[in-house]
């Protein structure tokens, strides 16, 4: 049985519907993400799954129990919000035991659950410091922690990275899966930030207008796209043109003078298809693959970013960290990938 | 739970409503009654005392005298205000911070004492009204009490901070790098504050203007004070009807007039600047 | 961005001069020795007067007045606006645009409009030339400044702070208690300084409701520069100029003149 199963979940406004028919279930202890552009539904999800808005539709259901309609005071859940919202009057000590206060918890208890979640964001010097005092990077922390000292049911995460510098960010986004994991807490987090999604969750729900676009592993749909919409979101690709024949019994993907396998069920001429920039080798030993000449070069550190151009058709984007496939921009190579590197939306 | 905004807001709304409404309704009433000194107010509804206040050239007098008054104080506030403004726009923090507790500070000051402190300077041995002696120019100290230069003087004085606070108000919300982008491509100081700033800080302006000329109008102390009872203002006279005549009814539909007159420029002020500059300050 | 050229300097000294001028001629006029209104060459300076105001128990009576009179009037003014300003800033409701208007709508209405209005209203209610009358005519002029700066406060807390407390487990009554009514304070505060400033320095309104066993120091003042004037009145006067300066450099310390005023980001 799920932990968390969201069935039906619509939200209709006046004028628009912000959520249509949204089903989910969710498994204890997974780290799960919401992925999509603004406007795409995520934010009012999330808001209905923690209590502040009810859906138009639909049901929430907790270990079995329904908490639709459940007031968010109630809820057990813990909510990090994008802008933190510490209380600027309450020193850190003070915000991340509200949570236990409420719970009426004795407060020998609460200093030592408190201490030790400070421990655990690495926070234990700041316990009498005010969030006026603190930096974005720790007093997110100090969100976390306020969130988490009550060992909540669910942990949601609106967007809470966003406002932090982008060195910051990659820092806790480690932390953050670190923190998850030792603690095993179910966690649901809303970002528009592709690679952040990805690098923290077991699922991600691609999601575009209101409507559960994919779900799956981060590497399982980001290789395996099931529309031009998740391929496009979550990351960069080349779209070429080639025709499927069929060539000894087996069908072959045929662009230019470059041929490659493919599963498919009938030839078909002028299909567009996708792949990667990561995945597109470049080739200067023979002459298998795309012919194209290098049009420019940026080099980012961790790769190189080429651009081909070719005699006809759009330019081909290339990233690769081959030290010894450095060419210069005019040369001349030819370009070429794995069948599986292939990214076709035939329907089969 | 629906219901929880209207029960927090219901104190104030409650009291205004039997302090402030009943009170106005009341007198706007009262101004249709008819008054004689033998038998008090009546209960007759007519418009007599406006059509008094409206024909009589006593009171057309007092009201043209209190409208032009008003005008040369909005006028003179609002450029010394610009002036100053754009002086402290281009000052460093530290001294802008001094000045400014020097030009509102007054406000914190009861209107009495500082028309007191005119009276001072420009009453009959004045040190303002000495001057002309020490220049030579003039025999007997020239004093400006009882005059109207001295009431729109005083005025001025009482009523610019309002303008400075507005255009204040519109400065800072101004983008710098706009003023900077002007210069750089060469504008002159001058093309640049015509420009460039002046049409931003429009809105700023035309609010100093509104406040400033309808706290004008409906002023009572200082001229008053300054003007004594030859120079009348409309407040004056409401005084006059209400403490002295006790003719309440035509006092109160001169009162009637003047809020009136009020919301009137303030409707206009909110009609011309909605629709000129709602499009550039959304 | 130019600096000032000399031009706007001296026009800056002059108007500061300015506005300064009868404030100090206040103050110099109230070290006089003589006992006429006059000013007093260096050597013949005396605190004379501030001794005679001090022991003036009309004065001083006045003094009191004003103070209790703004004391009270601002204390139920800001408790007024407290919950108005919360149902404004935090909730939705039909007709909230109206209401918010309908309680700033005082600052609309000329102090001389509200004077005559209240004097006929408490004349018709039996209590005209009361203390009561007074406060009741003080806190509707001086609740809109109260409002306006404790709506800014309001609207500036961050809006996730009591989805935040909701979320932890606390319920609304609670999170009014200890997270909004605490963030208000300052505002409150200033809201309290402000409302009293305007109720103590009133005079237009309150010239029509004064009791005359009660008056209120403006209003002492206007009526004794009319008939009875003695440099006891430059005297108060200091008294009142020193109060202000005092208050304003609190006001500017704590929470900034600028701010209060003008309401600058």
């Amino acid at each position: 049985m799920s932990y968390l199963s969201l069935k039906g979940i619509t939200k209709q406004f006046d004028d628009f519907t912000a959520v249509k028919n949204f089903n989910l279930d969710i498994k204890q202890g997974e780290f799960i993400s919401l992925l999509g552009p603004s406007g795409c539904g995520k934010t009012t999800t999330l808001q209905m799954i923690g209590g502040f808005t009810e859906p138009t539709e639909g049901s929430i259901v907790l270990e079995g129990k329904d908490i639709t309609f459940t007031k968010p005071n109630k809820r057990d859940f813990g909510i990090v919000f994008q802008t933190y919202a510490l209380f600027p009057h309450m020193d850190v000590f003070e915000n991340v035991s509200f949570g236990l206060a409420t719970r009426k918890i004795p407060k020998e208890l609460i200093k030592e659950k408190v201490n030790n979640i400070l421990a655990l964001v690495k926070l234990e010097q700041f316990k009498h410091r005010y969030p006026a005092e603190l930096s974005g990077g720790q007093r997110q922390r100090v969100a976390i922690a306020r969130s988490l000292v009550y060992e909540p049911s669910l942990l949601l995460l609106d967007e809470p990275l966003s406002n932090l510098d982008a060195k910051l960010r990659e820092n806790m986004q480690i932390e953050l899966r670190e923190i998850q994991q030792k603690t095993g807490t179910t966690t649901l987090l809303v970002t528009h930030d592709q690679q952040e999604a990805m690098a923290l969750s077991d699922r991600v729900v691609v999601m575009n207008s209101g409507n559960i676009e994919q779900v799956g592993k981060p590497q399982f749909i980001y290789n395996n796209p099931g529309s031009f919409f998740t391929l496009d979101f979550l990351g960069k690709s080349n779209k070429l043109s080639g025709d499927i024949l069929l060539d000894e019994g087996k069908y072959i993907l045929k662009i230019e003078d470059f041929s490659s396998e493919i599963k498919a069920k009938e030839t078909s001429s002028n299909v567009t298809f996708y792949v990667r920039p990561e995945k597109i080798k470049i080739n200067i030993d023979n002459e298998i693959g795309l012919k194209a000449k290098v049009k420019s070069k940026l080099f980012l550190g961790i790769y190189v970013v080429y651009v081909f151009s070719r005699a006809k058709d759009d330019d081909i984007l290339v990233y690769t960290q081959e030290k010894f496939r450095d060419i210069e921009v005019g040369e001349n190579a030819y370009l070429n990938w794995q069948p599986s590197d292939i990214i076709c939306f035939l329907g089969d | 739970m629906k219901k929880i905004p209207f029960l927090l807001v219901s104190p104030a709304v409650l009291f205004y409503i039997v302090f402030l409404v009943s009170p106005l309704l009341i007198t706007l009433i009262m101004s249709f009654h008819g008054y004689s000194i033998y038998t008090g107010i009546s209960d007759d509804f007519s418009l007599a005392n406006y059509e008094e206040v409206l024909s009589d050239s006593y009171f057309y007098k007092i009201f043209l005298r209190t409208f032009l008054l008003s005008v040369a104080v909005a006028l003179l506030c609002t450029i010394l205000a610009i002036v100053e403004a754009l002086i402290l726009y281009k000052m460093s923090t530290f001294y802008k911070s001094i000045s400014l507790l020097i030009i509102l500070g007054p406000l914190l000051v009861s209107v009495v004492v500082r028309t007191l402190g005119w009276a001072i300077l420009i009453g009959e041995n004045g040190f303002l009204s000495s001057i002309p002696v020490l220049l030579h120019l003039s025999e007997q100290p020239v004093s400006l009490m009882y005059t109207q230069i001295g009431v729109v003087i005083t005025m001025v004085h009482v009523l610019v901070p309002f303008s400075i606070i507005a255009i204040m108000a519109t400065m800072s919300k101004l983008d710098d790098s706009i003023v900077n982008a002007s210069l750089s491509l060469k504008a002159s100081s001058f093309y640049t504050l015509r420009k460039v700033l002046i049409p931003q800080l429009m809105p700023g302006i035309l609010s100093g203007v509104m406040v400033v000329f309808t706290l004008s109008i409906t002023a009572f102390a200082t001229p008053a004070i300054i003007g004594g009872r030859k120079l009348k203002v409309v407040a004056m006279v409401i005084y006059d009807e209400f403490l002295a005549t006790l003719n309440w009814p035509l006092g109160a539909s001169i009162a009637m007039i003047l809020i009136i007159i009020n919301f009137v420029c303030i409707y206009f002020y909110n009609k011309y600047t909605q629709k000129k500059y709602k499009r550039v300050f959304q | 961005m130019k600096k000032n050229n000399i031009g706007s300097c001296i026009f800056h000294v002059l108007f500061l001069l300015f506005m300064l001028m009868p404030l100090l001629a206040v103050v110099l006029m109230s070290f006089t020795s003589k006992g006429y209104m006059a000013f007093s060459s260096l050597d013949e300076m005396s605190l004379r007067w501030y001794y005679e105001v001090f022991n003036s128990e009309a004065y001083m009576d006045a003094l009191l007045t004003s103070i209790t009179l703004g004391a009270i009037s601002s204390t139920i003014a800001c408790i007024l606006a407290v919950p108005a300003c919360i149902a404004l800033a935090k909730y939705d409701f039909y007709g909230k645009d109206l209401i918010n208007s309908f309680l700033l709508s005082p600052l609309m209405i000329p102090h001389i409009v509200l004077g005559i209005a209240f004097l006929k209203f408490f004349s018709n209610v039996g209590i005209s030339k009361s203390f009561l009358g007074l406060v009741i005519a003080h806190i509707i002029l001086i609740s809109p400044y109260a409002m306006r700066l404790i709506l800014a406060v309001v609207y500036s807390l961050d809006k996730n702070i009591d989805n935040a407390a909701l979320s932890l487990g606390s319920n609304k009554f609670m999170i009014t208690v200890k997270i909004t009514l605490p963030l208000l304070l300052p505002g409150i505060i200033s809201g309290w300084l402000i409302s009293f400033i305007q109720s103590f320095d009133e005079l237009t309104m309150s010239i029509f409701l004064t009791p005359s066993s009660l008056i209120t120091l403006p209003v002492k003042m206007y009526n004794d520069i009319d008939e009875n004037l003695t440099p006891m009145i430059t005297a108060i006067s200091g008294v009142v100029i020193f109060g202000a300066i005092a208050l304003m450099f609190i006001i500017d310390k704590f929470f900034g003149l600028e701010k209060v005023l003008i309401g600058k980001k």
